[in-house]
């Protein structure tokens, strides 16, 4: 039989249940026995006589005694939980009752716990859905991304897979149950919507086995069927929705995707859509493989390589072993292969930051979570404010029922299921609140990975379950013991406050002290976000970036195959936008900055090392459409064109590892995929012109070359518009001057650079609203907090106030009292806050930029906002200080 | 000699009681808060001037039988002088058989009496 210590069986009023049923029985019919026999005695019976008596009267107790532990025994653990059932329901039932009775209470409570409770389960349903559920593939923790890196060269780790690399990899490597490979393919899709440009992801055929990913409708392909049948499509859920409304008969349709009919067979379950980009899955085929010049060992680009380790196998081990491959590949193919590696990444980090650019994401969300969990705690000390006030204000009726025979343990578990039941209502308002809160996050939020998978799931709510736990005990501990020590004295008329009379203060205001502290941490953590963001805001992209537009046309193979149609279709849609009336100017390049990039090696005598840069091809007039500046020597012309004399640009960063930039070789090689990929260009620097960022976050500007674009023009052209800010809504008429030069040109991405700047510290934004949020709320339930207390200060001392004013004092000198204490409370909770800001800010130092984690700017700049939260908890107070009518208070006494 | 009925037996002083009795003897005894099994006895025995006696083992089994259903509910506790006994409460549903069968006997025992005074006429 379980043995508990005697306080807890005490407490769960066990102690009937602590004796075997035997032993119970017996006690029950020994007790009847002997009373009998006590009685017989008082009768005038000798005892032994009386014991004889009474054994005879009761009848055969050896029959009775064993039928009944045979029942007993039978029955026990039923009775068992009914009574434990039946106990806890008296105690809910009583608890519902005094709850209604005093509502005021309850609702202000509830709402406190439910919005501290809904913004937690919120914020983890985040960082559940993000960072910690696991991906929904099977043995998913066997899954890695392979990617090739070459660290003498610098800049990007992460760099594409050459598809005759990834054959040799796949071949030779081991540690692997299967390797597949991705790649990024822009046709374009055919419909009555006209033609849209789309990302598919052209895999390997293994793909699917590789990933493991359940289909919602229909199949996946196998290497099997893409043998038999190449023109196979496989949906991802979003695109199903999007595109195709859910049709629910999609399988079997056909699609058309440049001009070829692909006939769709599954749609991907929900969340199981990597990659991140693209809408659709197509087989990387032998013709396609071909046509992409992905046969070139030195191309490196558009590709991912999806792994499955082989179980048993970990990366470190596998990661060896592929470098070994490496080795191997670069003494056979020196040429291409020279100091380029291997390295692994699990699909997990790739999921989260697909392109290496949220590094901080985890950490931002943690930050996130902990900062709404500081805010719980503050809510939690507030509803421990107001619950302890009632108790105080209760005490007669805990008197009385412990005078009637109620035990400590009693009440406390009396108040606890109060408490239990004041977080568990106000859980369920803020699971509401939460459900609410995730849709608003998600769909007016910045996008976030995995933002399928972020939902109220079983996961969050075992964590808000827990969360009603924590809360009740937080909240309701301190009040309950305080009930249990409840005395008789309470009960003498005119008693006042002796439960706990001073201590109860002290620990009210304690309470306050570390809500103070608590909002203090959250408003400097929102303070130094704030200023980060704004320091952001004006770092310099480096370019003019008001009244520019930015598109993509993307020109279909053919017509637009060769080099010489692509310059000819480059230059025609510059004119043809240039003649639209607003428009200054307008140029062309592959990539505008935060368009993405590709990496040339660059080499150059002025530089022992090969180093990697973004390489851009652009138009005469992309460098002043663009309102780069000059920094040396002069821009590209039209001179410069074809044919090339070999001028090139470049940027202050990549200039500055030179000594004297002017006229210094370089060698670059072109990037555009095709049959001339890995071309050598041997350039000249004529001009330096500035670094530009295409993302106000982004920390440094890459090493950048421009070309001509005539050297290496791209399929899709970007174009760059200067407007005129006089002319109304020139993006219509630059769309419509396009679409009259060619319709059959899809048209994407039509922004402006502004919005395009605004939208890349959209996290950060979200971030400061997070958390300013919190700190807000932390600071209106510390203000609550201090307000109870001097609420509770001025009746409680209401007749010394009032003696004194009797005595002479003057209204100032009562006020000043109560503001004094204020004062006191917000200055001791102000203190332990920034000591707990020095200590804790450094957390988020690596989420801040041009503003140190400990700024002694910002922390003295909140210290104002906190004067104004004990002024503001004070009025209310101070003023009914004031108003006390001496004459009345005493009288009442 | 008493006659047994269902499990327990009891006797009128001067003659047999009738079945079911004793359990809305018992609920009667509890309405006025928990007793332990002897003082249940007691009062039983005690309120109605000693006409009615239980037997006293036979009170537990009813006892804990009337618990099982539900309708009482125990509790180990102490007496006045201290004694640990096992104290026997109503429940809600304990409650509700009390008022069903103090009806039903009073519209019995009416019924009863009715007969007995018209045929002694």
């Amino acid at each position: 039989m379980l043995r508990l210590p005697k306080g807890v069986r005490r407490l769960f009023d066990l102690e009937n249940t602590a004796a075997t049923p035997e032993e119970d029985v017996r006690a029950e019919l020994d007790f009847h026995v002997e009373m009998r026999a006590q009685e017989l005695v008082r009768q005038g019976l000798e005892p032994e006589d009386a014991r004889r008596e009474a054994r005879r009267a009761f009848g055969d107790a050896a029959r009775i005694s064993s039928a009944l532990t045979r029942t007993a025994r039978h029955s026990r653990p039923r009775q068992r939980v009914a009574s434990w059932v039946q106990d806890a329901r008296r105690d809910l039932g009583f608890a519902v009752r005094t709850l209604t009775a005093s509502s005021g209470y309850a609702v202000v409570a509830m709402l406190t716990l439910g919005l501290g409770i809904g913004a937690n389960t919120a914020v983890f349903s985040l960082v559940d859905g993000v960072l910690m559920s696991p991906l929904p593939y099977p043995d998913a923790e066997q899954l890695v991304t392979l990617w090739s890196t070459t660290p003498s060269r610098g800049l990007l780790t992460r760099s594409p897979v050459s598809y005759p690399d990834f054959r040799d990899w796949k071949s030779q490597a081991t540690s692997f149950q299967g390797m597949a490979m991705l790649y990024g393919h822009e046709p374009v899709l055919g419909g009555r919507e006209g033609p849209t440009p789309i990302l598919v992801a052209a895999v390997s055929g293994d793909y699917f086995e590789v990933l493991q990913a359940r289909p919602v409708l229909g199949s996946t392909f196998t290497q099997a069927e893409t043998v038999l049948n190449q023109q196979m499509v496989v949906l991802k859920y979003g695109t199903w929705q999007r595109r195709f409304g859910g049709d629910p008969a999609i399988i079997g349709r056909a699609i058309t995707l440049d001009g070829i009919a692909y006939t769709v067979v599954g749609v991907t379950d929900r969340g199981s859509d990597y990659p991140p980009w693209g809408d659709m899955w197509i087989p990387l085929t032998p013709e396609l493989i071909r046509k992409q010049n992905l046969d070139h060992r030195g191309q490196r680009i558009d590709t991912w390589v999806l792994a499955r380790l082989r179980a048993g196998v970990d990366s470190t081990a596998a990661v060896t072993e592929l470098q070994t491959v490496a080795q191997r590949l670069e003494l056979a193919y020196p040429e291409t292969n020279t100091e380029w590696s291997a390295l692994i990444a699990p699909l997990r980090q790739i999921v989260i930051d697909p392109f290496g650019r949220n590094a901080t994401l985890p950490r931002s969300l943690l930050l996130l979570n902990g900062a709404v969990a500081l805010v719980l705690l503050i809510a939690c000390a507030n509803v421990a404010n107001l619950s302890l006030a009632r108790v105080l204000h209760r005490r007669r009726e805990f008197a009385v029922r412990t005078a009637l025979g109620a035990g400590r343990w009693r009440l406390i578990r009396q108040l606890l299921s109060e408490s239990l039941l004041l977080s568990a209502a106000g859980a369920a308002l803020g699971v509401i609140f939460a459900r609410w809160a995730i849709t608003f996050m998600v769909a007016r939020g910045p996008a976030l990975p995995r933002d399928a998978e972020i939902a109220i799931d079983v996961r969050v709510l075992g964590f808000t379950a827990t969360l009603v736990v924590l809360t009740t005990l937080l909240f309701g501990l301190i009040p309950a013991f305080r009930s249990a020590a409840a005395r008789f004295t309470d009960l003498r008329d005119g008693a006042r406050g002796s439960l706990g009379r001073s201590s109860g203060k002290h620990v009210q205001s304690l309470l306050v002290v570390s809500q103070v502290g608590l909002a203090l941490l959250l408003l400097i953590g929102a303070g130094l976000l704030v200023e980060s963001l704004r320091n952001l805001q004006r770092v310099d992209p480096g370019f003019d970036s008001d009244n520019l537009l930015v598109l993509r046309a993307q020109a279909p193979a053919p017509p637009y195959s060769t080099d010489a149609q692509l310059i000819d279709l480059h230059q025609r849609l510059e004119q043809a936008v240039e003649t639209v009336p607003g428009v200054i100017g307008a140029a062309t390049v592959n990539h505008v900055p935060g368009g993405g990039m590709v990496l040339s090696p660059l080499e150059t005598p002025g530089l022992d090392t090969v180093i990697s840069v973004a390489f851009r091809t652009a138009s005469p007039d992309y460098i002043e459409t663009m309102g780069i500046p000059v920094l040396e020597g002069r821009s590209l012309s039209r001179q410069d064109m074809a044919p090339w004399n070999g001028a090139v640009l470049v940027n202050q960063r990549l200039a500055s590892l030179l000594d004297r930039p002017l006229g210094q070789r370089v060698t670059v090689y072109k990037q555009k995929p095709g049959s001339d990929f890995g071309e050598v260009q041997e350039g000249v620097i004529v001009g330096v012109v500035g670094d530009v960022r295409g993302s106000l976050a982004q920390q440094v500007s890459p090493y950048t070359v421009y070309l001509p674009f005539t050297q290496n023009p791209w399929q899709n052209a970007t174009l760059v518009v200067r407007t005129d800010p006089a002319v109304p809504n020139p993006a219509r008429l630059v769309r419509e001057a396009l679409l009259e030069l060619d319709p059959t040109i899809p048209l994407v991405g039509l922004r402006t650079m502004e919005a395009q700047l605004r939208s890349s510290l959209a996290q950060q934004r979200f971030a400061v609203l997070l958390l300013g949020s919190f700190a807000g709320a932390a600071l209106l339930l510390s203000a609550l907090g201090i307000y109870g207390v001097l609420a509770y200060l001025v009746r409680q001392r209401a007749r010394e106030l009032s003696v004194r004013m009797a005595l002479g004092a003057r209204r100032l000198d009562v006020v000043r009292l109560v503001v004094r204490r204020a004062i006191l409370l917000v200055g001791i909770g102000g203190l332990v806050g920034l000591a707990a800001a020095v200590a804790l800010t450094r957390v988020m130092a690596s989420l801040l930029f041009g503003v140190s984690a400990t700024d002694p700017t910002t922390f003295i700049a909140v210290l104002p906002v906190l004067g104004l939260v004990a002024l503001a908890a004070s009025y209310l107070p101070a003023r009914r200080a004031a108003s006390l009518d001496p004459m009345q208070v005493l009288r009442e006494e | 000699m008493t006659p047994k009925l269902f499990g327990y037996c009891m006797s009128l002083n001067d003659g047999d009681l009738i079945a079911g009795t004793l359990d809305v003897l018992v609920l009667k005894a509890l309405s006025w808060g928990p007793r332990h099994g002897y003082g249940i006895g007691r009062w039983i025995s005690e309120s109605t001037a000693a006409t009615l006696d239980v037997e006293e083992g036979a009170l537990y089994p009813a006892l804990h039988r009337m618990e099982r259903r539900g309708w009482l509910e125990s509790r180990w506790g102490k007496t006045e002088l201290g004694r640990r006994a096992k104290f026997y409460g109503l429940t809600r549903k304990g409650r509700r058989q009390l008022s069903e069968q103090t009806k039903r006997w009073h519209s019995y025992s009416q019924a009863v009496s009715l007969l007995l005074d018209k045929s002694s006429i």
